[in-house]
């Protein structure tokens, strides 16, 4: 499993460099030789192309996963921990963050924030930061009614303290679920915009932008659709399973929309 | 309960002033030259002077702001660059396709899910094959799902049409791809309330009465579910509303997704800014709908909420 999401970084430095320069009569098939997953209309090594592809994908998942359960944990444990007024803005500044179906605000947003690794990653982060907000709020909240916190709080122990001491590692593995699950909205949401034309742009490969160029070579291609297609599968596949493992010992109920894009 | 309402809606309208106000910021971080956008590269200072008056271009920031708010509380999203057209009458017009689209998904994962959830829950052990089926389902992202139907059903096999238009023989394909990324939801939801039902105590009571079969289903079961089934439909038909970007793209469908990924590749403003706030709209509207329901055909939720 973990194999299936790293498969694409291993091959990378055997990967040949890309070769657009030899233009051939139709792409090569799966299996050819020397083209161990056929060439695409240009003549490019497919298996490069999606390994350089991967670079880019999970270059902008990894990013932002971090920045978006980073943000998230941090707003929704300083809305849940301290309450009142911060809380009021935190929460509804999450809610209007939730409101907008993601794929609509990603364009959006793309459109100001650009499209190199960078800026997409920043797109994606604003996407879902708010998703582990509202989770990490809620459990936040929960801890803050326990008595070993209100003890503490009581003992005039600074919120600082607290935080740290008593209610992060509460939330560790709860945090360890959510990232594996954002892990694969992540990726889900970045190839997705790429295959919009809102992400990468064509010369870098990438498996969104591999997609949109597979997608006119249905008829007579079909491997230039279905081995993109086949490696963000496998990427998202591998996330959830993490995800489904942490959340069985974690006894997390997987949140409804949370990969709805 | 009405208390209730007036808090939810009271939030539900900060949320779309929120969701104003990030557009205007982003329609003011956004590069190029509105002006020059509707004029054209070859326009007259003079002729470029007017469009900037008409649009309050030169005005300060705050009273900008207050125009575009006061012209979006009208209803008036402002006119597409590209179309020319004012965004909403834009939007008016694609929505009879997304509706039968999002009509056609709800159809298949209320259907598909629910029916899976029931069998699930009436069994004396969760299924593992269905909880295998809902981690694949859950991992392949709508898009790539579109595609892998696309390539079996479509071209492999050609039993259905690549897509293009809104005939019921080419909906069924995009409303399948959307449906079935539903359906593990459903299923696990509808599963645990089956559950839930089955081990309470009126449950003991209707059996012990001698209720046959089909009434208990209909009267117990089923009611329970509903309720979570309500809220789970409320903002899927939202989202599904205003535009499924992926599989319209996937099945070149005509509706508001198609638009928005037009607006995108346009670079058109205002059509771009007006979808996102039009989504948010009904995403609100729906959320508040579902809760409405909710507290009318649940008669628990009533309680909850006074207390």
């Amino acid at each position: 499993m973990l194999l299936a999401v790293l498969a694409p970084l291993f091959g990378d430095p055997y990967a040949t460099p890309v070769d657009g320069l030899t233009p051939q009569g139709l792409p090569l098939g799966v299996g050819s030789p020397g083209h161990l997953l056929g060439t695409d209309s240009l003549g490019r090594d497919m298996l490069a192309r999606v390994a350089f592809g991967a670079r880019a994908s999970l270059e902008i998942a990894f990013i932002s996963n971090i920045t978006s359960v980073g943000l998230g944990v941090a707003v929704g444990l300083v809305a849940g921990f301290y309450r009142g007024w911060v809380e009021q803005l935190l929460m509804r500044i999450t809610d209007v963050f939730l409101a907008v179906p993601t794929v609509i605000s990603g364009l959006a947003l793309a459109s100001v924030l650009g499209t190199g690794v960078l800026g997409i990653a920043t797109v994606v982060t604003a996407l879902y930061w708010a998703w582990t907000a509202r989770i990490v709020f809620g459990e936040t909240l929960a801890l803050r009614r326990r008595t070993f916190v209100e003890a503490s709080v009581a003992m005039g122990a600074p919120g600082r303290t607290v935080i740290r001491r008593h209610i992060l590692p509460n939330l560790a593995s709860l945090i360890a679920t959510l990232a594996a699950f954002n892990g694969a909205a992540v990726v889900a949401i970045g190839s997705g915009l790429s295959y919009l034309g809102a992400g990468i742009q064509p010369p870098q490969p990438e498996w969104g932008n591999m997609l949109a160029e597979g997608q006119g070579a249905i008829d007579y291609a079909p491997h230039l659709l279905i081995v993109p297609l086949l490696c963000v599968v496998l990427t998202v596949f591998g996330f959830v399973l993490i995800g489904e493992a942490l959340s069985r010992r974690g006894a997390q109920s997987l949140q409804r929309s949370w990969l709805d894009i | 309960m009405a208390r209730y309402l007036i808090v939810r809606l009271g939030l539900g309208l900060v949320t779309i002033a929120g969701v104003v106000l990030l557009t205007f910021v982003l329609q003011f971080s956004l590069p190029g030259d509105p002006a020059r956008r509707i004029a054209g590269p070859r326009a007259s200072p003079e002729v470029l002077a007017t469009v900037r008056a008409n649009l309050h271009l030169d005005d300060p920031v705050a009273s900008q702001l207050v125009t575009y708010v006061s012209d979006v509380a009208q209803g008036d999203l402002g006119v597409s660059y590209i179309r020319r057209r004012p965004v909403i009458d834009l939007v008016k017009e694609r929505l009879p396709a997304t509706a039968v689209l999002a009509f056609g998904g709800l159809l298949v994962e209320v259907l598909l899910g629910g029916g899976l959830g029931l069998w699930d829950g009436l069994r004396r052990r969760r299924s593992r094959v269905l909880a295998a089926g809902n981690v694949v389902l859950l991992s392949i992202p709508t898009y790539s799902l579109g595609f892998l139907l696309l390539v079996v059903f479509a071209y492999r096999l050609d039993l259905l049409p690549l897509g293009g238009g809104t005939s019921l023989e080419e909906l069924i394909l995009p409303a399948l791809t959307l449906g079935l990324f539903g359906v593990p939801y459903y299923a696990a939801v509808v599963s645990e309330s089956t559950r839930t039902a089955l081990a309470s105590p009126y449950m003991r009571t209707a059996v012990a009465k001698g209720l046959p079969r089909r009434v208990i289903l209909r009267r117990h079961v089923l009611r329970n579910c509903l309720s979570p089934v309500i809220t789970l439909a409320g903002l899927d038909v939202a989202i599904y509303l205003s535009g499924v970007v992926f599989v319209e793209s996937v099945f070149a469908w005509p509706g508001i997704g198609q638009l928005q990924e037009q607006a995108y590749n346009e670079l058109d403003r205002p059509l771009l800014m007006g979808t996102v706030i039009i989504a948010a709209v009904v995403v609100v509207a729906f959320n508040l709908i579902a809760d409405v329901v909710r507290v009318l055909v649940d008669p628990r939720a009533r309680v909850e909420e006074a207390g």
